[in-house]
């Protein structure tokens, strides 16, 4: 027999991303209970009785290692892990969910119209992405940072002036798509306004899309911000984000490694279940568009 | 005849494909032989397995596939080859010609590069003669300034010269048998009858046998001595071209005739398409396959798979039908089927008959 | 030096895709990138004016007299008007005047480039190459894999995998870490593969593939810093030897963190390579190639890497960005004196104007790479000039 992926079959799809059918299924409601968790505990907080002060400085308990009950162990100020994390996850959360809103709306709105209107609005929309796009990311945003200033909104600006043109040219494209079928053309031909077409034929058809990469740019931004409180450029202490207890964990990372992996690992989970979600959601869509 | 006239001794092949939603049995028991210097025509719809059938002679089977049965090509089993012999069996002793011009060749790579890969691989040729043998090889199947086009990339080149330089390559190192996987459907009419000329001129050149896969009948009819009818993965009819023609037995192919517009026929003539749809091969009927649009199908023919070796009347033309159109038995059950109005799978008269009743 | 390389290559380029495919074409291209270039330094220059309060005065510091802080803004511009400011300064740029480094002692910042550009771009070349050496057989081999449907890892290749788990586990975090990789991941897929049902080798690599992509490029760093820097001895944060100190040393002081950033890279070749070579093999000159009898080593070098070395430019180019984003993290982690560590420290120090500058040039440089590498796409894919000027 010949092993090359010659595919006769008309029901089988070999496609890159996410692996086999049933493993893959188990994957995917993992990272959704995942992510669940993250939610809840992140938007709990404090209200949560597991969940204590974050900056409590406990001598006894200085570079305690992970066991019970701090089950991420303490760091150099005998602050528990635990709670930092919790805590540190609402800022760097939002940010994600925060600059990923942004970037739908003014984003996807925009590459609505660009696609569907086309015209001289498209091709504005195209100079500006393709602008926007030629700066490496970290460091428009580093940039961006430094000119402004650190602090919180600054720090969504800047990520959100990333994440809209990114979601703009993803959007714009699949609009291409849609406005090509002829259920969208029927509609033109019988007279239709064009407002009540993008919102009623073209947009449900391009949601999908849209959902999809709202998780995986969730996820991006959530890399970015962490990068960006690792390098001490997001927002000020006494404010934690995920990346700033990293950042904080570098110097004793010999005596406690905990404070630099809990924070990682639960970052690196986060991010893996998003893009899980992400990518299986474009598959379902049959939309075959490599990530970025 | 002898073992060695022979050239392509096919039995019971069966090739079943694992899919999510289950096995698809793509071919269902094929044989047959064709003995050397002849062509062979396996005329089919889409769908009907033919496309599988002919990858599958040259070992082209995907991922998910696995076969059954046995293919002997000038007879040697082609399970039995050991890795040597296998190295230089495809392409020097069969060959295959692709449907779509326009894919077959590979875009980034010049004719030269394509046509002389095999003959190198294969013949262990130097760079110097495959090319001098390439430019032969494109005279030969008449294409102009072939030195010219050599150095050319396949989009310089138009869709029927593009087709030339495909069949050109497969006969690259002279096989003797040549599978053509409807050569000429993704091409304009006029040049598809120059294609088939061409393939005829070159068989009789250098006495190669051929199969020739299309959907078209004409094209069956005029240029093959055999002729094989296929539907959802099975033989349906077999016989020499004329014969069949002249004598159809199975309800099938009388159909398949029927559906072909005729220039004879007055202007706003009705065409008769064969109304239903083919199997669904994920979950295959269990009698006869053709039954659900069958004028002739009785009860029986739901029941049980009629069998192409049943009947025969001399010269090799088989038919696999319980009430074949033309005996006393298929009048009688086209005549009860009129009566009742519908077939036997329920499938009404008045829509299949069409105008004739 | 990088500069005029891209230079020369951008009018050796501009020459062939004008004599291929006409001026028209070669000018969209060129007037294109031209534009944007423009827009994007522009922008920089503009965002200049958004720091709240005086840059000068910020960036002067303590040395920050009245008349010191005059001629700064003379000489930034910042009291013209916007666009004036711009010209003044890209006739600066193109003379080669960048600026200070460090303001307050009127370092040159073209020096600091050129001191340590060719630093950053051993990293870049050291961690490509590596990334490229792993992505390119693994994503070959794993589109190979992907038509067959066998549902089980051949146990040869279990024991490597689950050898190198356990080995970075262990150098890694320790013996904990180790135990839970083992419970989570190598007995299931020991369990599977004994039960035949478990995933083939291309869907591992996939799998694997993908996860690496989802780990922060700065927690690779961290934890093979911690492996390899703090726990034992094996890379020294003494600095960067240049290759005049010799071989050894040379790669002895940047090979983590090229290691780093060459992890970081591999998934993302990887995934796109292989969708790439996949797709490749769908196509029916494949076939036809297979029909031929040519064997299937034949095949996939010939036939399958060769239409994708254009997808594996494009990837490259847009990798750059990436790379830029993961220099700057992965040079600050390992004090690594680059340009990437220096973009830190200016950013530490408010050094607008250096930071403006930098990020600008950094703009250009991607710019004209994509340029480059578009015009090589039109030289090296013949079908791209014939459907040239529509």
């Amino acid at each position: 027999m010949t092993n090359i992926a010659v595919d006769l079959s008309e029901t089988s799809h070999v496609e890159a991303g996410v692996p086999d059918t049933k493993s893959a299924d188990w994957v995917f409601r993992a990272s959704v209970v995942w992510l669940v968790i993250v939610v809840v505990f992140v938007v709990l907080g404090e209200l949560n009785p597991l969940v204590g002060d974050p900056n409590e400085k406990n001598a006894d308990l200085i570079n305690a290692s992970p066991g019970w009950p701090n089950i991420f162990g303490n760091d150099s100020f005998g602050q528990s892990i635990f709670d930092r994390v919790v805590v540190g996850g609402r800022i760097s959360i939002f940010v994600a969910i925060a600059v990923t809103l942004i970037g739908i709306v003014v984003g996807g709105t925009m590459g609505l119209i660009a696609g569907y209107f086309r015209g001289w609005f498209d091709s504005l929309m195209r100079l500006i992405i393709n602008t926007t796009l030629s700066i490496p990311a970290l460091l428009l945003v580093i940039f961006i940072v430094t000119v402004r200033g650190r602090g919180l909104a600054n720090v969504v600006l800047a990520v959100s002036l990333l994440a809209i043109p990114a979601l703009a040219r993803i959007v714009r494209a699949s609009t291409l798509q849609v406005a090509d079928r002829d259920f969208v053309k029927a509609a033109e031909v019988l007279g239709v306004r064009r407002g009540k077409i993008v919102l009623q034929e073209v947009l449900p058809n391009v949601m999908p899309t849209m959902v999809s990469f709202a998780f995986l740019t969730t996820g991006i931004v959530l890399v970015v911000e962490a990068s960006l409180s690792f390098l001490g450029l997001s927002v000020e202490p006494p404010a934690i984000t995920w990346g700033s207890i990293i950042a904080g964990g570098r110097d004793k990372f010999n005596d406690a490694p905990h404070v630099v992996f809990a924070p990682a690992i639960v970052l690196f989970l986060t991010v893996l279940s998003l893009n899980f979600v992400g990518d299986r959601l474009l598959k379902r869509y049959d939309i075959r568009e490599a990530s970025l | 005849m002898t073992e060695t006239d022979i050239m392509l001794r096919v039995r019971d092949l069966v090739v079943d494909f694992t899919t999510p939603a289950g096995n698809l049995r793509a071919v269902d028991g094929v044989s047959l032989e064709l003995p050397e210097g002849e062509t062979f025509a396996i005329v089919g719809e889409s769908g009907s397995g033919k496309s599988v059938f002919a990858r599958t002679l040259i070992d082209l089977l995907a991922g998910n596939g696995r076969r059954g049965g046995s293919i002997e090509i000038g007879g040697r089993d082609i399970d039995l080859l050991s890795k040597a012999e296998r190295k230089h069996f495809f392409g020097v002793e069969v060959a295959m010609v692709f449907q779509d011009p326009m894919t077959s060749l590979n875009p980034v790579k010049r004719i030269d590069a394509q046509l002389t890969e095999g003959m190198r691989y294969h013949l262990n040729m130097s760079k110097a003669d495959a090319k001098e043998r390439a430019i032969w090889l494109l005279k030969q199947v008449h294409i102009p300034s072939p030195e010219r086009r050599m150095r050319q990339y396949p989009h310089e080149l138009s869709g029927g010269m593009r087709q030339r330089v495909v069949i050109a390559m497969a006969l690259a190192c002279e096989p003797r048998l040549l599978i053509a996987d409807e050569p000429t459907t993704a091409l304009d009419v006029t040049v598809q009858k120059s294609i088939l000329d061409l393939l005829d001129e070159l068989r009789a050149e250098t006495k190669m046998s051929m199969i020739l896969i299309t959907h078209d009948l004409g094209v069956a009819r005029g240029r093959a001595d055999r002729v094989g009818v296929m539907y959802a993965g099975r033989l349906m009819e077999v016989g020499r071209t004329e014969g069949l023609f002249a004598d159809m037995r199975h309800p099938y192919t009388q159909a398949l005739l029927e559906s072909i517009p005729n220039p004879a026929n007055p202007s706003h003539t009705r065409l008769q398409p064969i109304p239903g749809r083919p199997p669904n091969l994920l979950d295959p009927p269990q009698g006869c396959a053709f039954a659900a649009r069958c004028r002739h199908a009785r009860v029986d023919c739901l029941n049980a798979k009629p069998s192409l070796d049943g009947t025969t009347d001399g010269d090799g033309h088989r038919w696999a039908c319980f009430h074949p159109v033309g005996t006393p038995d298929g009048e009688a059950a086209l005549a009860a089927n009129l009566e009742d109005g519908e077939n036997a799978a329920g499938l009404s008269m008045t829509e299949v008959v069409g105008e004739l009743v | 030096m990088i500069l005029t390389i891209l230079l020369l290559a951008l009018v050796l380029l501009g020459v062939w895709v004008v004599r291929l495919a006409g001026w028209k074409f070669a000018a969209q291209r060129f007037g294109g990138a031209l534009i944007v270039l423009v827009l994007v330094t522009f922008g920089t220059s503009m965002l200049l004016r958004q720091v709240p309060g005086e840059p000068c005065e910020i960036a002067l510091g303590t040395a920050a007299t009245e008349e010191a802080v005059a001629l700064c803004v003379e000489e930034q511009g910042l009291d013209d008007g916007a666009v004036v400011q711009y010209v003044n300064w890209s006739k600066d740029i193109l003379s080669g005047d960048l600026g200070y480094a460090f303001y307050k002692n009127q370092e040159p910042l073209i020096d600091t480039i050129q001191q340590r550009m060719p630093r950053t771009a051993w990293l870049f070349l050291y961690s490509q190459l590596l990334a490229l050496m792993i992505a390119v057989p693994l994503g070959i081999w794993s589109a190979y894999q992907a038509g067959k449907r066998s549902r089980n890892i051949p146990s040869w290749l279990i024991y490597p995998i689950v050898g190198t788990l356990f080995v970075f586990g262990q150098f890694v975090a320790g013996w904990r870490v180790t135990a839970l990789i083992g419970v989570a991941f190598v007995i299931p897929v020991l369990i599977f593969n004994f039960v035949r049902a478990g995933p083939s080798g291309d869907t591992t690599v996939n799998f694997v593939a993908f996860v690496l992509l989802s780990i922060p490029v700065f927690v690779i760093g961290e934890s093979l810093r911690y492996a390899f820097a703090v726990q034992r001895d094996w890379y020294q944060l003494t600095g960067y030897a240049p290759w005049s100190d010799g071989a050894a040393a040379h790669l002895k002081s940047i090979w983590l963190p090229a290691l780093v950033l060459g992890l970081a890279a591999t998934p993302v070749y990887l995934r796109l390579l292989r969708a790439d070579f996949l797709q490749n093999l769908q196509q029916d000159y494949v076939a036809v190639a297979k029909a031929k009898g040519m064997s299937n080593t034949h095949i996939l070098v010939r036939h399958v890497l060769r239409p994708s070395t254009v997808t594996l430019m494009t990837v490259l180019g847009l990798n750059i960005a990436q790379l830029v984003n993961g220099a700057v993290v992965v040079e600050f982690i390992f004090d690594f004196d680059g340009m990437g560590g220096y973009l830190i420290e200016a950013v530490y120090r408010q050094e607008f104007f250096a930071v403006q500058t930098i990020v600008a040039l950094v703009a250009a440089l991607f710019i004209l790479t994509n340029l480059v590498i578009d015009l090589l796409y039109t030289v090296v894919d013949p079908r791209v000039t014939a459907t040239a000027g529509s």
